[in-house]
């Protein structure tokens, strides 16, 4: 106790000598050599390269599998290895979906440069997409391959709750991206629900939230998938308008309906013969749908603005400056950021007019979300106002997963199965 | 076989969706390419690029203003903290998403003094210098205390045993040379997308490195 | 059945056994998981007092002692619950994966086996396969609602009910956006708003000559001495003087300098007969008046406090009892808000008063142990509310301004405390000769970032201004001190002594010594003078500004200095 004292006396009459060594190396008699300091050195390149080969190869398995030979053994078996490999080997990072926010900051801050392989991994699923349909979705993203290993007895859910709530993957991924701009961190990231079973461990909120995500995932198939996943709503635009699409049938759709609770997501699109009464009124609604649509994008911008102004506390500046002016008021005590921060020299007023830009940045971000919320509403709004008359089954292009479940429900994939060339259906109705 | 009615209307949207299509493939292509050749802003910290003969920094690197590089960068960036900003706050070692904390302290002993009386090792109410549990700033008894000669004794880090909880670093840095410091393990870290313990430090330590140069020593 | 159906039969059967196996297997490793973790959380086992209780005595105990050995015990044993609860972790969730997998693929095959027979028209109705379009969108329409309502509940919540964050204003002034109805030329109090010492927006000259009458634009006589300072209100001055026989208050107009009336503060209730013995170089009138737009309220050594009108017109006056200290009374008055703040420490303890200002009832009172003091109240504003902070021996403490509740009190200074606090950016200065200079970061609690003991001010009160601290002493020291560390960055030795209190106004510092002499220089880091300007008599008094004047008190004139 008495050196210790001594030696803080020593300190204090060192500290006048400047920034001298307290206590100089010793130069050792003996023949002692300084240990070097250990640096472990981060995983190599090589795992980059092997991603990327190896989401190419998925990607393309996935949309031979789907499109070409039609099997849903073969989507599960691939679903499994990807959800192995990216899941559980890589521990589920990077993924696409985390990869937006990366690729926005790079496309819109000048000082941010995104690392290849995200690039990589955002842009080839949406290609693929635009080429095949969202055979991402079927067999290579592990989220999905997750959720979807644990679709036990799906129930289905009614149309109405499902459009309803297929908006909040639209508010999460404007929400990312304006969180991501204004510094407020990475929201994907932290509303991942898995990640911490690709990791085999976590905190214990990450698990728990998880849990019980896959456990409403036995019942309602791939939740996270159809109401949480903004990648999905960038997945579902590209699938709108790809090329070549999965189709339930192998040729033609004989209108038999034994497809119609094929689909534990809810997107197969039935024929329908139309309902003269109801169309009556469509061009009407939809006329005032129109209407509207620039009321509801107006009530949209101003709540958005208000709530992104709300939300600027999630950059660490503003925080830190609530802190300090709630310090300076003896309104709380003080933490280790302001600490940190009056050790560091930085002025107030420099601290202050950042949070000032960032404010600014959170609230003309949010009028943008509100914008782009209120646009999605009300275009879905006009697109409800009636059904279009369809003249077969087909699944929805948007919401499809491309899972190839249905291909088992359909007599003319059985017959193309055992039969290996179809019976054209015009030549049945000749022949009666 | 006789023509489907309703050709036109298929068709229709056959066409505006092949518009789309190749809109959306242009989009990409060009977006794509345009980060490819585009050249990212100078900023200091963070990125740097491996060759430094072709460096046209000024004042030398040191991790300080790089050139402007590629808005898409095949190099690789991990995350390391810095050890001069860092204030010992303690929360490497619970808020790393890892059970055991990627973070743990490392010893820089071109910079110890080979104490007698370290006070990264010892409490600073130690009963005496032995290396008994009472006596030890470490909780989990990670440092291991070896006489070489008199009065010199040299202090390692058992990573197996270490969390990251800094006390030893707080110790080393407030009263002796500061050789101890807290630093990323890269063998260990998973490099998350968004560090869990970066969004909480308080003291913004964390920066991301290339990962040819992925460590801040100290004294280096 | 026959016998592929048998096998199919077995098969499934099989199947169903394994899931139903591994999945029980599944949820008991999750259980003991879970409950390890619960168990870990509340031993905590590398943090926890028992560990840090049984450390303290066992180094307090001699060595060789039962209780070393206790806690090494202890210690050892925290350490592996740590590790051991992590291992158990790890190959819990390994476990754990392994019967997830075995169960998800059994379930899927038996699933496979039993492929449940379609049924078509299970969803009837119009759109696809369900629900009217109709409460389709109403659903739609509703979720927008919900969107709506979660943006204003984020509005809501995330807004501090108190404006805590940026508070718009020019450099320090915290108040400048808070402040009230103080008329476009006007000085409410000592040391100007809020008794800080900075003249916001205030554009004097800086030479002048009391002597020759160089930008002096008028000159006049005080009747009865005192060391009070001028308040501007409506382009009229008011001053305090007296002396045993009377005390009374000055109205001047602003222009002329002419005196528009003067009333004595008599016929008080509870005034006392006898003035008190008050010290020759404080006199009866020290205590600077206050005046919110409306009244001027003024109080003298004899322990009378009144408010008149701005034509003289006595509103409410009444005594507080004679203060008892060895100089006389000096704390200067504070108004704002519709309350009057009065210092009131002497021998008998102190008190600090909010009274209304209407009326003179008491709003709050506060009794403190303290000795006496002669410093003056300050009103520090931001997003906790605004404090009213004084100096007092040996405590700086803190009231909140509409309760009076202390917010926070620190020991710091000791001796004659005359100068009254600073603020600038967070920190506040209290300062006395024979005791110390203090910057403390107020909270609760509060604590000194930094102290000095050299070149303490006796009666002047120090300035902060842009993370500069001007302190002058009565010795003719003037020095510049850096509010966040106390490094000094320069100091200058004058001749004479300085009483009154250093005053910044349009970036540069005014200073008048005790011959009135104003030194004028900059407020910066460096010392660099402007002019010095002779007033032609003696000073003690602080000066006054308002817009392109200021009014100075000399022993026995006021001045109004402004470009000519």
């Amino acid at each position: 106790m008495k050196k210790a004292v001594l030696v803080c006396i020593l300190f204090a009459a060192l500290q006048a000598f400047g920034a001298v060594q307290r206590f100089p190396t010793p130069d050792f008699e003996s023949a002692y050599r300084l240990p070097q300091t250990q640096t472990p050195p981060p995983r190599g390149d090589l795992y980059e390269y092997i991603d990327t080969a190896v989401l190419v190869a998925a990607l393309g398995l996935a949309s031979w599998l789907a499109l070409g030979l039609r099997s849903r053994r073969g989507i599960f078996a691939l679903m499994l290895f990807c959800l192995a490999y990216f899941g559980f080997w890589r521990k589920g990072c990077v993924c696409p979906i985390g990869a937006i926010q990366n690729v926005t900051e790079s496309l819109i801050r000048p000082d941010y440069a995104v690392p290849l392989t995200v690039a990589v991994f955002f842009v080839l699923p949406l290609v693929f997409a635009l080429l095949y349909g969202r055979v991402f979705c079927a067999a290579v993203c592990p989220l999905g391959a997750i959720q979807d290993a644990v679709v036990l007895r799906p129930a289905r859910v009614p149309r109405a709750v499902a459009e309803a709530l297929s908006l909040l993957p639209h508010v999460v991924l404007g929400l990312a991206i304006l969180l991501v701009l204004n510094g407020g961190g990475y929201l994907i990231c932290r509303l991942d629900p898995f990640v911490a079973f690709f990791r085999l461990g976590g905190a214990a909120v990450m698990l728990i939230s998880g849990g019980v995500v896959l456990l409403i995932g036995t019942v309602v198939a791939r939740p996270y998938c159809r109401f949480f996943c903004p990648y999905g709503v960038l997945l579902g635009w590209a699938s709108l308008v790809s090329r070549r699409h999965l189709t339930i049938t192998p040729d033609d759709c004989v209108n038999c309906r034994l497809c119609e609770d094929a689909c534990p997501f809810g997107a197969i699109l039935p024929a329908n013969e139309g309902n003269p009464a109801a169309d009556r009124g469509v061009g009407r609604r939809a006329a005032r749908h129109a209407l509207t649509l620039p009321l509801v994008i107006a009530v949209f911008v101003l709540a958005g603005g208000a709530a992104g102004r709300a939300l600027s506390p999630a950059n660490r500046s503003v925080r830190l400056d609530r802190q300090i002016a709630a310090e300076d008021f003896g309104a709380a005590e003080p933490a280790d950021e302001s600490r940190a921060f009056r050790a560091g020299g930085t002025p107030r007023e420099e601290l202050r007019e950042e949070v000032r830009r960032v404010q600014f940045g959170f609230v003309r971000g949010g009028r943008l979300l509100g914008a782009y919320l209120g646009l999605v509403i009300g275009l879905k709004l006009i697109r409800l106002a009636g059904s279009r008359r369809r003249d077969e089954y087909e699944p929805d292009r948007a919401r499809c997963l491309s899972c190839g479940r249905c291909f088992e429900y359909c007599p003319r994939e059985h017959l193309k199965r055992r039969g290996g060339t179809a019976i054209p259906v015009r030549q049945h109705e000749n022949s009666t | 076989m006789d023509a489907k009615p309703n050709d036109a209307a298929p068709d229709r949207r056959d066409f505006l969706r092949t518009c789309a299509r190749w809109a959306a493939l242009a989009f990409i292509g060009w977006a794509g390419g345009r980060q490819l050749l585009r050249r990212r802003a100078r900023v200091s910290g963070s990125w740097c690029r491996a060759d430094c003969a072709d460096c046209a920094s000024a004042d030398g690197c040191g991790l300080g203003a790089a050139p402007r590089l590629p808005r898409v960068s095949r190099l690789d960036a991990v995350w390391q903290l810095d050890p001069a900003k860092c204030i010992q706050c303690g929360r490497c070692a619970t808020n790393c998403v890892l059970a055991q904390s990627a973070v743990k302290c490392f010893h820089t002993h071109a910079m110890c003094g080979y104490c007698k009386l370290c006070f990264g090792y010892f409490q600073p109410d130690a009963a005496e210098l032995s290396s008994a549990g009472e006596n030890q700033l470490c909780p989990t008894g990670a440092i291991r205390r070896k006489f070489i000669e008199d009065p010199y004794y040299e202090y390692t880090i058992d990573n197996d045993l270490c969390i990251g909880c800094g006390k030893c670093v707080k110790g080393c840095n407030t009263f002796g040379n500061g050789s101890l410091y807290l630093q990323v393990r890269h063998d260990l870290c998973l490099n998350c997308n968004e560090c869990s313990i970066a969004r909480n430090c308080p003291a913004d330590a964390f920066t991301r490195l290339p990962a040819d140069r992925p460590y801040m020593l100290k004294g280096s | 059945m026959n016998k592929s159906d048998r096998i199919l039969m077995v098969k499934c059967r099989a199947a169903q056994t394994l899931a139903a196996v591994s999945g029980a297997f599944l949820l008991t490793v999750l259980f003991l998981l879970t409950a390890t973790f619960i168990r870990a959380r509340k031993a905590e086992p590398l943090d926890s007092s028992l560990l840090a209780e049984s450390r303290l005595s066992a180094v307090e105990a001699g060595s060789g002692d039962r209780l070393r050995e206790e806690y090494r015990d202890i210690d050892l044993l925290a350490r592996r619950a740590h590790f051991g609860s992590l291992a158990v972790y790890r190959s819990g969730a390994v476990l754990a994966l392994c019967a997830g997998i075995v169960f998800v693929l059994a379930f899927k095959y038996q699933a496979a086996l039993r492929v449940p027979r379609p049924q078509p028209g299970r969803y009837a109705g119009v759109g696809a396969m369900g629900d009217p379009l109709a409460f389709t969108r109403r659903m739609v329409a509703g979720f927008a609602l919900v969107l709506l309502a979660a943006a204003g509940l984020a509005v809501v919540s995330m807004t501090p009910t108190r404006q805590v964050g940026p508070v718009a204003g020019k450099g320090d002034a915290p108040g400048q956006a808070a402040r009230g109805t103080a008329a476009e030329d006007s000085w409410p109090g000592f040391r100007g708003p809020d008794g800080l010492g900075i003249a916001h927006d205030a554009d004097p000259p800086v030479e002048w000559d009391g002597i020759d009458g160089k930008n002096i634009r008028w000159k006049s006589g005080v009747p009865l001495p005192g060391f009070s300072s001028a308040v501007v209100c409506r382009g009229r001055i008011f001053l305090t003087g007296g002396d045993a026989r009377v005390r009374e208050v000055y109205c001047y107009r602003s222009d002329n300098g002419e005196l528009l009336w003067r009333q004595a503060a008599a016929g008080i209730p509870g005034s006392p007969a006898e003035p008190p013995e008050v010290a020759a170089d404080t006199g009866y009138a020290a205590a600077t008046p206050a005046t919110d737009g409306e009244r001027i309220y003024a109080i003298f050594a004899t322990g009378d406090l009144v408010a008149l009108d701005l034509e003289g017109n006595r509103v409410w006056a009444k005594n507080l009892g004679v203060p008892d200290n060895p100089y006389g009374h000096a704390s200067s008055l504070l108004a704002d808000a519709g309350k009057l703040y009065v210092q009131f420490d002497d021998h008998t303890g102190g008190r600090m008063l909010a009274l209304n200002t209407a009326t003179g009832d008491t709003i709050w009172e506060q009794k403190r142990e303290t000795l006496p003091s002669w410093a003056s109240p300050v009103l520090v504003r931001g997003g906790g509310g605004t404090q009213v902070v004084i100096s007092g021996n040996p405590h700086v403490v803190a009231y909140d301004a509409d309760g009076g509740t202390e917010r926070w009190k620190i020991e710091c200074l000791g001796g004659e405390v005359a100068p009254s606090p600073a603020w600038s950016d967070g920190l506040l200065f209290a300062g006395a000769e024979y005791s110390s200079l203090a910057a403390i970061a107020p909270g609760d609690p509060a604590r000194i970032v930094w102290e000095s003991n050299d070149n303490l001010p006796e009666v002047s009160s120090p300035v902060a201004w842009r993370g500069l601290l001007f302190v002058a002493t009565s010795y003719g020291t003037v020095t510049c001190s850096d509010t966040k560390s106390g490094e000094i960055r320069w100091k200058k030795e004058f001749d004479e002594g300085f009483y009154s209190s250093p005053m910044v106004a349009a970036d540069k510092v005014y200073l008048m010594d005790r011959k009135g002499v104003t030194h004028v220089f900059r407020a910066a880091d460096v010392f660099e003078e402007i002019a010095v300007s002779p007033l032609g008599e003696k000073a003690d008094a602080t000066p006054a500004f308002a817009g392109e004047r200021i009014y100075l008190r000399g022993t026995k004139n006021l001045y109004c200095v402004t470009k000519q």
